[in-house]
């Protein structure tokens, strides 16, 4: 057990002195920079994802140039799911930086103003992000599993 | 705002709802922390087993061989450093949620500023890594658009 020293608690509650007013500016800054830095990597998750589809439906054609047999339909799904999964991966991390710049933005906004529902909005938008990317993680950390099971599974 | 009951007569304080939000938090920080552990122990596991793999198949193979062992040695280290991103950005959620933790069962201040340090460095970690990754993506488009 922590002893609690004497000068360490407030009367009542838990207080944001300068100290950590200072700290938690800081931390909303940089939440804002990891929400408009995610926002601008899912773009070009879904960017990227599109001229993923591009190039896979465009190489059949390429493969019959140099006298190969191609297969479009193969191509054109595998195409398309390319582009499914890097759209998926850019939605996620988008809604993931909506949480972080939420946060950044309601802690500035409580600190400036001192409003305390904001402060505790902030938190919410916190527990969001954090809950958010749990819940993601542990569905990928499932799926991890099953594709690891399928294959061990296959070569038996 | 000054005639907020919840508001303190100096600024702003953690009252109940705010404790009760920050406490769950924490709880979903810990799950967080403990699955990037898990994650981070998985691709590193992943990444030697891929890389002995190999390494055995293609031993004493005369065609390939090489550049086999290159590509392997070059997606042990991929999977090493990916790891390790995800190692510590789980310590700096393990210690948020752990202070925070702490500071609201015992009303102790010095491990909420802890607490809050702890988060602050784990968005700023976040956001670097978030910045090299987006500077790697546009080099990879520069070489790609020189090629």
């Amino acid at each position: 057990m922590e002893q609690i020293q004497p000068g360490n608690t407030s009367l009542f509650q838990l207080n944001l002195d300068a100290n950590n007013s200072y700290t938690l500016r800081s931390a909303a800054s940089w939440a804002k920079v990891l929400g408009i830095i995610g926002i601008i990597f899912g773009i070009l998750f879904v960017g990227i994802g599109l001229l993923v589809q591009n190039a896979v439906n465009k190489s059949p054609g390429q493969f019959e140039e140099l006298g190969y047999r191609s297969n479009t339909g193969v191509m054109e799904n595998m195409g398309t799911a390319g582009m499914v999964v890097y759209l998926c991966m850019g939605v996620i991390t988008i809604i993931g930086s909506i949480f972080a710049f939420n946060f950044g933005g309601k802690i500035a906004t409580a600190l400036r103003t001192n409003d305390q529902n904001t402060l505790r909005t902030a938190f919410g938008a916190l527990r969001n992000y954090f809950a958010y990317w749990g819940v993601l993680m542990i569905i990928g950390l499932l799926l991890m599993i099953i594709g690891i099971a399928a294959g061990t599974m296959q070569k038996m | 705002m000054e005639n907020e009951p919840s508001s303190s007569l100096f600024g702003l304080s953690i009252d109940d709802q705010s404790s009760t939000t920050l406490r769950t938090a924490s709880q979903w920080g810990r799950v967080l922390s403990v699955l990037g552990f898990i994650l981070g122990i998985s691709i590193l596991i992943l990444g030697f087993v891929m890389y002995s793999k190999l390494m055995v198949s293609y031993q004493g193979t005369y065609r390939g061989s090489g550049a086999v062992q290159t590509a392997a040695t070059r997606y042990l280290i991929l999977c090493i450093v990916i790891a390790g991103v995800f190692i510590t950005g789980a310590i700096f959620t393990l210690n948020f949620s752990n202070r925070v933790a702490i500071a609201l069962n015992t009303s102790d201040q010095y491990s909420l500023n802890s607490g809050l340090i702890a988060i602050k460095s784990g968005i700023i970690f976040w956001a670097v890594i978030f910045i090299i990754f987006i500077l790697l993506v546009l080099l990879a488009f520069i070489g790609i658009a020189f090629v």
